[in-house]
């Protein structure tokens, strides 16, 4: 074990210190960065198409970019910021893949959240899960200096 | 865009994020052969971008066109990005970051395929 192993006394104060929150992390900004190219693409070639599918595209854009920032980032206000967004998240995912399997003319061509994320092998449905958890987790232990 | 050059990035890709886990397991830092093994990945992604761009000059157009730019820009930064973030914070989960690094770079490359297959 080296020494100056994350949580080890002495070491700097993280809050993304576990191996979770680490990979938590990459994740989002894996998915910000897909969700904003996706949604930036659809709305400058064909946003009349479908301008409901389109917009909710790039809200879920804009919360994957606020979730990875409030979960990279430390304090109490960050936290608060990605408790919000990844519940929104979570309601997003679910709203818009149940709205997308019952009204499919509203939603002619995918956005990350149809189908609860089917085309990104289910993945946006697991991260705001394993999101929550990892904050439920994070807040229940000792508070750092 | 070549089917087995996307088969090869895929390849070296997954065999980097299984090497990363192990490394992470290991409680090990990321070292110099992680670095060339990286960077191995990397030239494999290069190559595959460039079959992309000639195929473009060449006249295939996808007809998701503004999509397949934006993979062919994005899927050369994946790497380096997680890179730096991993040589920036050396911690142990940190190592991590590259195992999703590389199944970003499976997926992107599995997706510019289908992209580039479906062609006005």
């Amino acid at each position: 074990m080296s020494a100056t192993a994350p949580g080890a006394p002495g070491a700097p104060p993280r809050g993304t210190a576990t191996g979770l929150g680490r990979v938590l992390v990459a994740l989002y900004a894996v998915f910000a960065v897909a969700a904003v190219s996706r949604a930036s693409v659809q709305i400058a070639t064909r946003f009349a198409e479908a301008p409901l599918a389109y917009a909710l595209s790039a809200f879920a854009g804009v919360v994957y970019v606020v979730a990875t920032l409030g979960l990279a980032r430390t304090g109490r206000r960050w936290r608060r910021t990605a408790w919000a967004a990844c519940t929104v998240e979570l309601l997003g995912v679910l709203a818009v893949g149940t709205l997308s399997l019952a009204d499919a003319a509203a939603f002619p061509d995918d956005t990350v959240w149809s189908a609860y994320g089917r085309g990104y092998l289910f993945i946006p449905l697991v991260l705001p899960v394993l999101g929550l958890v990892y904050l439920r987790a994070e807040s229940r232990r000792p508070a750092r200096p | 865009m070549s089917g087995t050059l996307v088969a090869v990035v895929c390849g070296l890709a997954a065999v980097m994020g299984g090497w990363a886990v192990v490394t992470a397991a290991r409680d090990r830092r990321v070292g110099r052969a992680h670095l060339a093994g990286l960077a191995v990945v990397e030239l494999a992604v290069l190559a595959l971008v460039v079959g992309g761009v000639a195929a473009l000059v060449t006249g295939t157009r996808p007809v998701e066109l503004a999509t397949s730019i934006a993979y062919l820009v994005v899927a050369p930064l994946v790497l380096p990005a997680a890179t730096l973030w991993t040589l920036a914070d050396r911690s142990r989960p940190s190592v991590l970051v590259l195992l999703v690094a590389c199944l970003a770079v499976v997926v992107i490359a599995y997706r510019a395929l289908l992209l580039f297959q479906v062609t006005r």
